[in-house]
């Protein structure tokens, strides 16, 4: 019976380049209790439709490795409700993107150009040292 | 490149978010400082303890952008 035969199937892509146009093959490898059985079929793609792996991607991702994706976004004027890292966005792109350290209780400036059209978003969190209960009270020494 | 590992007592050189790692008696756990305090003791491990930048950023109060409106709690002389 088909269905028992299946234990799971594998599906490897090959990407190759026909002159100017590509074309991507599909092999559907079915592994069955006793033999092993090959299937394959040539399905050609419009190259848009097909996601290519940058070279550097891993090293791309590592690089924001421990950042918030999607973290909260304040505005200026609001209170830091958690100490940490922000990233700063300023409107009109007059600066990039950069990161400031923030202290929970303190207030989100406005830019000196930008004024209160300034976002901060949560980009990762840590007590402040003097907060933690190992070292906390020693701020003064 | 490994990062630096600092000791108690030595100048944070640079604000953000630093790996402290004590020596046994607790995981290693993430702490944010500001460049100019001085690293401290432990009050359980003293000076075993360490510290390792994790990820590095500005004090708001000493961007360009904001340097006029420094924050409430950096402005009343900590460092």
């Amino acid at each position: 019976m088909r269905g028992r035969q299946y234990i799971f199937k594998e599906i490897v892509k090959y990407d190759t380049f026909i002159g100017s146009s590509q074309q991507v093959r599909f092999i559907v490898r079915i592994k069955t209790m006793g033999s092993a059985r090959l299937q394959s079929a040539v399905l050609p793609l419009r190259p848009g439709r097909v996601r290519f792996r940058c070279a550097d991607e891993h090293s791309r991702r590592s690089h924001h490795k421990g950042r918030l994706e999607g973290g909260p976004v304040y505005s200026a004027g609001s209170i830091v409700l958690e100490t940490g890292i922000y990233e700063v966005t300023h409107n009109q792109a007059h600066r990039a993107p950069h990161d400031v350290v923030m202290l929970a209780g303190d207030v989100f400036p406005a830019c000196d150009t930008c004024n209160t059209r300034v976002r901060f978003r949560l980009v990762r969190t840590a007590p402040y040292i003097f907060q933690d209960p190992d070292f906390e009270s020693q701020e003064d020494t | 490149m490994a990062e630096q590992i600092y000791k108690p007592g030595e100048v944070v050189p640079k604000a953000g978010l630093y790996l402290v790692l004590h020596h046994e008696h607790r995981k290693n756990h993430e702490v944010t400082l500001f460049k100019g305090e001085q690293f401290p003791l432990c009050r359980r491990c003293g000076e075993e303890v360490r510290f390792q930048l994790v990820l590095m950023a500005t004090h708001i109060g000493e961007d360009a952008d904001f340097r006029l409106k420094k924050s409430r709690r950096h402005s009343q002389g900590r460092h």
